[in-house]
């Protein structure tokens, strides 16, 4: 048992508190007008990048299985969400907009998790290599799709074109709304993973025969986690959507998802906070590298393939970055006698063992 | 275990719900209009740029990036607008919309931004046009096609529009070619493909051309079209109109419908420009293809000074029609600046590209009220596998 400087409450409360600074910080820099629109985009593309990515790790680093196929269920939400959004203008329905964009991303991400539920049960029968071909089929097919449907091209609904980009959709998309939905993912999808369900998804992760003779509902469990993937995903897609304005098919296809996948393995795989952190970081890393102009892409390339040769686990492995952790070293740092530095160094060697398996890649993920 | 799950995620959902009603205060809208009003100050005129640098459309990008810094160090070395040199502010955006937007962003940031030029692609042209709208920023895209693209606003393009090419291909077949039967082929899953080829059925009936066949494939970029042709052959057209790549037309279509036996016309979209050949040169007799700019046109006397100037820059190299395009949107800027008085600011030079007539490399136009021009499309015709211009068709006045 380990000591700890706070109770169970107390934590929660700190977590509580460290979002409202985060809040804080971020209406100070916006309502003092510090934010211009690119900085607030640039915020609005990390909210969305995190949502996608801590959900892909969902999949990828909790559960163990490679997907390629995130984007065509965040393609799905957003032109649920988009044409949704447009039916309700076009009905004249009166709306607060805000109520609007919630609905509108929430029917999204269920109609992607409808389809997470269809794609899951017969590809996760499959695992590995094959299942990332099956979820990148699954993201042509969408592309292929949209492309075909009139109401989802042009501008829409009955006036639509089909192949054609989805534009003049409301621009509805709130930073701070964004802000507390993302902070809502992340808090569901940290519960889940520390839940039981969470425990025996990665049990599957670590020896699925072994899991299956334990009494896990494998398949229950692996599609149960692909369809809360797939929600969160049409989520951001949602967001994305009214967020942009417009929308192309492309965008569903495998290129775009393997740019989550990458921020996923930068992250750390099975590491939530390391996926909020990579994804962040990602995002702003090219518009950080302006300067460089031509060579932007090159130092982009340059960073990544650097990265993954010293720190292969990602950066932050599959340990979580956790606020009353760090208050608890804090506090124990300052001396509480010996018993507890002792079990600090212990806990300390937990942390840092991280840091030194970077070469042996060996599993860090029997965390505390 | 269960029912603690789901009441800690119920509550948290209810407490952001809570926190999200401070979502009404202003500052989290991503519209804030009007924040710079961006007038030209001091003895430069900025004028942004986002191109498509780095990508697979990165060589249309460059091309663009080249016509722009030519126009640029034209005008300047003749002295500038008004005596102010003008500077350019060049992006990057991947062919990625959300970079475009956030280039965009950047560039309507900076106050002493007054005009962008760009952004390349259709898609990332469709995601800048609601934000030049908003931060009041005019654009104008040298390139971007499609028809699924809200200009008109502070949007504008130097190109005609994907369908405009089909119905000159239609009105060129019954007017010039005087066929009678015309089929088209297109590929669904492609906007570009299936914008033009649908625009070019629809304004052959209007044209009183009889469309005979109309046939499509899943794609633009198969490489097996003999079935299609074979009852396109089979229904006695005169004249294919097929809206491809230069990839796939040139070594797949053209060979397999001469293989086939057709022996009439095929004629395609600028998609066409640097068609692939492959065997036989004589069977791309009869191919003939709508662009924007020839460097062989002889009736428009600024071709052959935009051709001298470029190649006296880049080291004899030719410039292509992305070149063509950019550097005269560049003198749109120029044209409307002169027009909008004194130090202009961005809405007073929005105003003054609206509806502006002009006339460039790439033809004379008038923009309508859509924002895309209306202007002379050139046809080129394959004579021994080399494009050769062949005619200029003036725009229907209406």
């Amino acid at each position: 048992m380990k000591k700890s400087a706070l109770s169970m409450k107390q934590s929660y409360i700190v977590c509580a508190v460290g979002i409202a600074v985060l809040f804080g910080l971020l209406m100070a820099i916006c309502e003092s007008g510090a934010a211009n629109t690119y900085i607030k985009g640039i915020l609005m593309t990390c909210c969305i990048a995190v949502i996608m990515t801590t959900s892909l790790n969902l999949t990828v680093g909790v559960l163990g299985q490679l997907t390629l196929g995130c984007c065509g269920f965040e393609m799905i939400g957003a032109y649920s969400a988009a044409l949704l959004s447009k039916l309700i203008v076009a009905k004249g329905i009166a709306m607060d907009p805000t109520a609007r964009f919630l609905l509108t991303i929430f029917v999204g991400a269920v109609i992607a998790c409808i389809f997470g539920i269809l794609v899951g049960i017969p590809a996760l029968r499959l695992h590995g290599d094959y299942l990332a071909i099956i979820t990148l089929g699954f993201g042509e097919i969408i592309r292929v799709v949209l492309q075909n449907i009139p109401a989802a091209g042009g501008v829409g609904l009955d006036k639509g074109q089909a192949g054609q980009a989805l534009i003049g959709i409301d621009r509805i998309a709130n930073l701070y709304v964004v802000f507390w939905i993302t902070v809502v993912t992340v808090v569901l999808l940290f519960m889940f993973a520390r839940s039981r369900y969470g425990r025996a998804v990665k049990a599957i992760r670590d020896d699925e025969i072994a899991a299956s003779a334990s009494g896990l509902n494998v398949t229950y469990l692996k599609v149960l986690v692909f369809a809360i993937s797939a929600f969160f995903a049409g989520l951001a897609g949602g967001i994305y959507a009214q967020y942009m304005g417009s929308l192309t098919p492309a965008y569903a296809g495998w290129l775009q998802s393997t740019n989550y996948v990458i921020m996923v393995v930068f992250g750390g795989m099975g590491s939530l906070t390391g996926s909020i952190l990579s994804a962040i970081v990602l995002t702003i890393l090219p518009e950080a590298l302006r300067a460089f102009s031509d060579y932007r892409m090159l130092a982009y390339s340059v960073v990544l393939v650097v990265f993954m040769i010293f720190r292969p686990q990602g950066i932050f492995g599959s340990w979580e970055f956790s606020l009353p952790k760090l208050i608890n070293r804090i506090v124990y740092r300052n001396g509480r006698g010996g018993a507890a530095k002792a079990a600090i160094a212990a806990e300390g060697a937990g942390t840092a063992g991280t840091t030194a398996a970077a070469k042996s890649a060996e599993p860090a993920g029997k965390e505390a | 275990m269960n029912a603690t799950f789901f009441g800690k995620a119920t509550a948290i959902a209810a407490a952001a719900t809570m926190m999200m009603s401070m979502a009404a205060c202003s500052g989290g809208s991503m519209d804030d209009s009007g924040s710079s009003a961006g007038a030209a100050s001091g003895n430069t005129i900025t004028l942004g740029s986002i191109t498509t640098n780095s990508g697979t459309a990165a060589a249309y990008g460059e091309a663009e990036l080249k016509g722009f810094k030519l126009a640029i160090s034209e005008i300047n070395a003749k002295g500038g607008l008004n005596g102010k040199k003008i500077k350019l502010e060049s992006m990057d955006d991947k062919g990625d919309a959300t970079e475009a937007s956030n280039a965009f962003n950047k560039l309507a940031g900076d106050s002493n931004v007054l005009a962008v030029l760009g952004p390349t692609i259709s898609s990332t042209t469709a995601a800048v046009a609601p934000l030049a709208d908003q931060s009041k920023l005019p654009a104008i895209a040298p390139a971007a096609t499609s028809d699924s693209i809200a200009t008109g606003g502070y949007l504008f393009r130097t190109c005609f529009k994907d369908s405009y090419q089909g119905e000159i291909a239609a009105k060129f077949a019954a007017e010039t070619l005087k066929v009678k039967k015309v089929a088209v082929l297109y590929g669904t899953g492609d906007p570009y493909s299936s914008g033009v080829g649908k625009a070019f059925a629809a304004a052959a009936k209007k044209n009183g051309l009889d469309v005979v066949d109309e046939e499509n494939s899943s794609s633009a970029d198969d490489t097996e079209y003999s079935s299609q042709l074979q009852k396109i052959q089979a229904s006695g057209a005169e004249f294919l109109y097929a809206p491809y790549y230069y990839s796939v037309a040139g070594p797949y279509i053209i060979p397999q419908a001469r293989a086939l036996g057709y022996k009439g016309y095929v004629m395609g979209p600028d998609g066409y420009d640097g068609l692939k050949l492959t065997g036989d040169k004589s069977q791309y007799d009869k191919v003939l293809y709508t662009t924007h700019y020839s460097p062989d046109d002889t009736s428009n006397t600024k071709v052959q000074d935009f051709i001298k100037s470029y190649e006296k820059a880049n080291n004899n190299q030719e410039p292509n029609t992305f070149t063509a395009l950019a550097y005269d949107s560049v003198y749109m800027f120029k044209q409307a600046y002169d027009k909008a008085g004194k130090n202009p600011t961005r809405e007073q030079v929005r105003n003054a590209i609206a509806g502006m007539s002009f006339s460039g490399v790439t033809g004379k136009f008038t923009l309508d009220k859509k924002g895309s021009p209306n202007k002379s499309v050139i046809v080129l015709e394959l004579k021994d596998g080399k494009p050769t211009y062949r005619t200029t068709i003036q725009p229907s006045t209406k």
